[in-house]
């Protein structure tokens, strides 16, 4: 359990420094959004642009803001249900 | 970014739970998990092409999350025999607004989201000529897992899932505009479920919704050698 505590922790924060594309400011702004839904008014990939210029997200830096905000299990259906291999 | 927030930020990815997207090796059903050989079959042969499906969905539409063997030519629970359809299954990261919220039923909100997402998800696994043209090839199918508004249970939401499936010829005369929303529904297999719990046949609706094609999002950068 330590080691996997570490090993998230060492991953975390190699993730953190490559996130070159957007500001440290950006970057807050966008893990403390309270929403992380693509929405009608998608929120979640609104960036605050604070020195005029354009700032850019990835698709592995979505991942890992919905991975922060993500409260834990969900009630759905096994697939089981619904298809077959 | 100060240390009490790169601290802050470092926990919180200690603590990561499973929102994110399946990797494309977990995502498309693994050749030794197919039941039988026509499943195995069709996988083994459009192998680049399911992969190029991933890709387009991951890159392309990064409001969708491939869930873990949710890609590949699988059956339908219930259907007899071994027909074959080019599933997907995603996750749509949709927020609870009051809009969202605001449709009312069950109905309105399958019907919203298989108009904003499912025909979409249909026109990519179609676009292959191969597959379509391939015998061992029933038909394609498309599963939409979503936050139910109002669903908390306890500690736990609720997501409702639709399942859509429908023979090949049938998808692509829909695509095509051959048929009308209306026609191609009363075709298809419709399945749906509140958490758990399957739920009565769905009045599913289907209405023009371009998001798809035309939403991009504010900042986003895509990969450029996918070609969204």
């Amino acid at each position: 359990m330590r080691t996997r505590i570490t090993r998230a922790l060492l991953l975390g924060g190699v993730l953190l420094a490559a996130s070159a594309c957007a500001t440290s400011e950006e970057w807050a702004e966008w893990a403390k959004h309270p929403t992380h839904f693509a929405s009608g008014g998608h929120a979640m990939f609104s960036f605050r642009n604070t020195e005029g210029s354009a700032p850019q997200v990835t698709r592995s830096e979505i991942e890992r803001a919905r991975a922060e905000q993500w409260w834990g299990k969900v009630i759905t259906v096994s697939a089981e249900q619904i298809i077959q291999q | 970014m100060g240390a009490r927030s790169l601290l802050i930020a470092l926990v919180l990815v200690a603590l990561a739970g499973g929102a994110a997207a399946a990797p494309p090796e977990e995502a498309i059903v693994a050749l030794d998990k197919y039941t039988t050989e026509k499943g195995r079959g069709l996988a083994t042969t459009f192998a680049p092409q399911v992969r190029q499906i991933y890709n387009r969905v991951y890159h392309c539409r990064p409001w969708l999350d491939v869930r873990k063997g949710g890609l590949g030519f699988t059956r339908a629970v219930g259907f007899p025999g071994d027909d074959r359809f080019l599933n997907i299954w995603v996750w749509v990261e949709q927020e609870i607004t009051p809009e969202f919220a605001g449709l009312g039923s069950a109905a309105r909100r399958a019907s919203a989201m298989f108009s904003r997402h499912g025909v979409d998800l249909l026109r990519q696994l179609a676009a292959d000529a191969g597959i379509f043209a391939d015998p061992a090839l029933a038909g394609y199918s498309v599963i939409l897992t979503w936050l139910k508004p109002n669903g908390r249970v306890g500690n736990e939401e609720t997501a409702e899932t639709l399942g859509v499936f429908a023979d090949k010829s049938t998808v692509q005369a829909f695509l095509a505009k051959q048929i009308s929303a209306r026609e191609f529904v009363e075709k298809a297999t419709i399945v749906a479920f509140d958490g758990k719990d399957r739920v009565g046949p769905l009045p599913l609706e289907v209405w023009e919704d371009n998001f798809a094609t035309t939403f991009k999002p504010k900042g986003y950068k895509a990969d450029k050698s996918v070609g969204c």
